[in-house]
């Protein structure tokens, strides 16, 4: 943490950020619904209708809508910059992600009901273009200086820019499917679609992230420079020479030749590689952080860093060993599991571990910026703990590792679907709950520190 | 030089997780009286302490001792006093002393005392 670099003076009000945060939940229920009455076949296929709904309403409605509230949030705080009329533009992004991912997911389902789902994509591409799109451009235009202090700031530019080569990439598979097939564009650009999505957008915003956070709220030593210089930099190049390889392949109609496909899993190995990388440095850093005082946040970053770095390594035998893969299905592995996991035990993990500290962070940064400089309100300050109690957050840890060990037994048989659509009910309704709660004690302290001021 | 002598309250936030150093920081300045002195033990130089400080009406100095790496003992580097932090994320080994402005001489005198 380089305090030199923060700027705690233009945080946007509590409520920026927790608008997107509240949403979170709604499309959590959402995706728990759309497990409950999808049933067992939607586990079969990636490609299956409900398959594709589901993901979509996760990684937008749930993943992607956390960070843009956390986003709003940080940037002022680590690029010293902010948007302005920050209330109308929050306002308004969460109002067309919503939609865009509403539609969306009736877009994937409409085809289960005979429904015209041209419509409902073009209602959802438009959105996401000016909602989403708009969004990110905007914060890549506040941030286009390259900062010589900030690696967090140039690593989340890398996953900004990355957000937006998911939006192209989505509009040329949508195109694709609604002009058919005039593009000769092969489903292999989904591939590419689904990598940068969590690779370059969500996973390097949160590596970025990262670097900031785990010294700061865990105390742990900062990331070697060789880690928070290169590394992003590295797997984003890498997934650029992916993306041009598959383009090149199915433009050229060259799928079959063996270069090609040789160097398409070169870099598939090389971006496993390289996020092994991380998450060994992430697990050491936080190994050798002062205080090992037993803390929520950090054992949810365990299992997300513990997660990646499986996925990664069992994405990187199946690339170099041709028999891993069988053997991984006769033991019971669905092609479902990798992304799934990937998804639920590092992503979603990751934001269990964020959310507990950021949200009691923020509501105690704007107590503490209400109280100004009058010094008897000081004393009103209150400690983390009195926001977001230690029990709590335990119990938000014990939903979460139900839910991901649901997931893992319905990837294992499908018929048990109804719990992990029960599991997730739970745990994002307690997450609704918590934050709720904080948001009342925030009032409460907010009036008792007028109160004190007035005196 | 004064000769009166400040009475020195130690507070190591070093080890604390964001907010909490900030929070002690500000409840011990409100606890604090004239002719006491609070040492802070930081590792990071908390820039937007010092305009809090500043605002209050308190005096302070600052001593920031960049560590190469864990395992390198401390070098002293006076010249870097209230210079801005140089690079990075490392850890440093702050020591933040904070007195009342009626105290500014007792201060400095008790930072004159240590550099012998």
């Amino acid at each position: 943490m380089n305090l030199a670099g923060l700027d705690f003076d233009n945080i946007p009000a509590f409520s920026v950020p927790m608008r997107f945060f509240l949403a979170a939940p709604v499309f959590a229920f959402i995706s728990a619904l759309i497990i409950a009455f999808a049933g067992e076949s939607m586990w079969l296929t990636r490609w299956h209708p409900a398959t594709l709904a589901l993901t979509h309403a996760i990684v937008l409605g749930i993943i992607s809508m956390i960070m843009c509230g956390a986003i709003l949030q940080l940037l002022p705080v680590l690029a010293g910059k902010s948007l302005p009329n920050v209330k109308v533009i929050s306002t308004l992004t969460l109002m067309t992600m919503s939609l865009g991912t509403l539609s969306l997911i009736t877009a994937f389902l409409a085809s289960m009901f005979g429904l015209n789902q041209a419509l409902f994509f073009a209602v959802s591409g438009v959105s996401f273009t000016l909602g989403l799109g708009g969004f990110i451009g905007a914060i890549l235009w506040l941030i286009r200086q390259r900062s010589q202090a900030s690696v967090s700031i140039n690593t989340m530019r890398l996953g900004f820019i990355a957000m937006l080569v998911v939006g192209i990439v989505a509009s040329l598979l949508l195109a694709d499917y609604l002009f058919a097939s005039q593009f000769n564009i092969t489903k292999n650009l989904t591939d590419n679609h689904a990598s940068w999505g969590l690779i370059g957008w969500v996973s390097l915003v949160i590596i970025g992230v990262s670097f900031q956070v785990l010294p700061m709220f865990h105390v742990a030593p900062a990331f070697p420079l060789w880690c928070s210089r290169f590394l992003p930099g590295f797997l984003f190049i890498v997934l650029l020479v992916y993306t041009l390889v598959t383009l090149g392949m199915t433009q050229l109609s060259l799928t079959n030749m063996p270069a090609w496909q040789m160097t398409q899993s070169i870099c598939t190995a090389l971006l496993t590689l390289g996020l092994m990388v991380y998450a060994i440095t992430a697990i050491h850093c936080l190994y050798r952080r002062k205080r090992k005082i037993s803390d929520v946040s950090v054992t949810c970053w365990f299992i997300a860093l513990g997660c990646l770095f499986l996925c990664c390594a069992i994405s990187f035998m199946m690339n170099i060993m041709s028999g891993t893969e069988g053997l991984l299905f006769s033991l019971g592995w669905s092609p479902l599991t990798l992304a799934s996991v990937f998804i639920y035990g590092w992503i979603i993990s990751v934001i269990m571990a964020m959310i507990i500290k950021i949200i009691p962070f923020l509501a105690y940064l704007h107590l503490q910026r209400q109280c100004g400089f009058h010094m008897q309100a000081f004393a009103l300050l209150p400690n983390m703990h009195e926001l977001l109690s230690k029990s709590r957050m335990q119990y938000l840890l014990y939903s979460h590792v139900f839910s991901l060990f649901a997931l893992i037994i319905t990837l294992y048989n499908p018929a048990n679907y109804w719990l992990l659509s029960l599991a997730i009910m739970g745990q994002f309704g307690y997450l609704l709950f918590l934050m709720v709660n904080v948001s009342g004690r925030y009032r409460d302290r907010a009036k008792a520190i007028d109160e004190a001021l007035l005196t | 030089m004064a000769t009166n002598y400040l009475q020195t309250i130690d507070l190591d936030v070093s080890e604390l997780q964001a907010p909490e150093p900030m929070r002690q920081i500000l409840l011990a300045l409100a606890a604090l009286s004239p002719g006491q002195c609070l040492v802070i033990y930081h590792r990071k130089n908390p820039v937007p302490l010092y305009p809090k400080l500043t605002e209050l009406g308190f005096v302070y100095r600052v001593d920031v001792e960049y560590r190469l790496d864990e395992s390198t003992v401390l070098y002293d580097n006076q010249s870097s006093i209230n210079s801005p932090s140089k690079d990075s994320c490392e850890d440093l080994a702050v020591v933040i002393k904070v007195a009342f402005k009626t105290d500014e001489s007792a201060l400095a005198a008790l930072s004159e005392m240590e550099l012998q």
